[in-house]
């Protein structure tokens, strides 16, 4: 499941149908398309303004296994059953649900952010480390691409390490050395840091 | 030259990006691009490329290049359709955007159609 149909999951989708086992995608996002979304979700054009992403999205992509979900992932979103879920959102609440999900089903999710020419990814895995782990346990909102701006080629980097992320997990039969992934848009490059061995003490 | 309402709106995210910004973007407007390669990633990189304004072309092409202009390139063989695929495209359009950027507003260069900022 991907949860956001914007600059980060509307690429992310589209590489997961290179997948060819993947019965099917979820995809929530209750945004609606807006003009500013056009230079870093180019599928949606100007007649799609105004109409909502994932169903825009699942239109663009036609392909039967992506489903659309128009309303909010928050603390009552009702899950279908998955297996993995992408976080492609731009706020911690929505994080939260994600994780809180992902602990309840024992599955991972993988969190992904950019701003500016930066990005982020990391798989978090059931009783590896959290984003409470990562980030502590109030973290601010820090600035969002409507406060800082985003680079539109970033963000795709980014879908794509996710990606990325998500194909190691499934092709190493879930062994797993848990990483944050740090792309650097300006210099082109993607390095990581290595996250301790250590049991979350936060519910994972 | 200069934007109108639809379009400050359209470019507001990447014109906040502080390398990018208003004078960034009259440049990048006035600036053809022109990318080779083979499928899928022709197709990707011509979508967003055009997507943030700048003026594309496309020829197929056994390996990706992107040409920005007549001053800025960059080059790779075998992406591999896969997710490091998808994140490599997407640095090293990254880095190649911000290299040029760095060349049209430090003045090393002109963008090939001699529209910058102003004129």
């Amino acid at each position: 499941m991907v949860v956001g149909a914007g600059a980060i999951g509307s690429p992310l989708v589209r590489g997961l149908l290179w997948w060819p086992h993947l019965e099917r995608i979820w995809v929530a996002d209750n945004d609606r398309v807006e003009r500013s979304n056009l230079p870093r979700q180019p599928w949606y054009r100007v007649a799609d303004i105004g109409r909502e992403k994932s169903r825009a999205l699942a239109e663009a992509v036609g392909d039967d296994r992506v489903r659309p979900i128009t309303v909010a992932v928050d603390h009552d979103f009702t899950w279908p059953p998955v297996s993995l879920i992408f976080d492609a959102t731009d706020n911690w609440p929505a994080r939260a649900a994600i994780q809180r999900e992902a602990w309840r089903q024992q599955i991972p999710w993988i969190f992904a952010s950019a701003v500016r020419w930066e990005g982020q990814v990391a798989l978090l895995r059931p009783g590896g480390p959290c984003l409470e782990c990562l980030f502590g346990a109030h973290p601010t909102e820090g600035l969002r691409c409507f406060e800082a701006g985003v680079v539109s080629t970033v963000t795709l980097a980014v879908a794509g390490q996710a990606l990325a992320v998500a194909e190691a997990w499934e092709s190493r039969g879930h062994q797993w050395e848990d990483r944050l992934y740090l792309l650097d848009g300006r210099e082109g490059r993607v390095w990581w840091v290595r996250l301790p061995p250590k049991e979350c003490p936060h519910g994972s | 030259m200069d934007l109108d309402r639809d379009q400050m709106d359209l470019y507001s995210r990447q014109m906040l990006v502080d390398e990018i910004g208003f004078d960034g973007q009259l440049f990048i407007l006035a600036t053809p691009v022109h990318v080779f390669g083979p499928d899928p990633w022709r197709g990707w990189a011509t979508q967003y490329l055009a997507a943030a304004g700048f003026s594309v072309s496309e020829t197929p092409h056994e390996h990706v290049k992107v040409l920005i202009g007549d001053a800025a390139s960059w080059e790779v063989t075998n992406l591999p359709q896969r997710g490091e695929g998808l994140r490599d495209l997407g640095l090293g359009l990254s880095k190649l955007l911000a290299e040029w950027m760095r060349q049209v507003k430090g003045g090393d260069i002109r963008n090939a159609n001699s529209l910058g900022p102003g004129e």
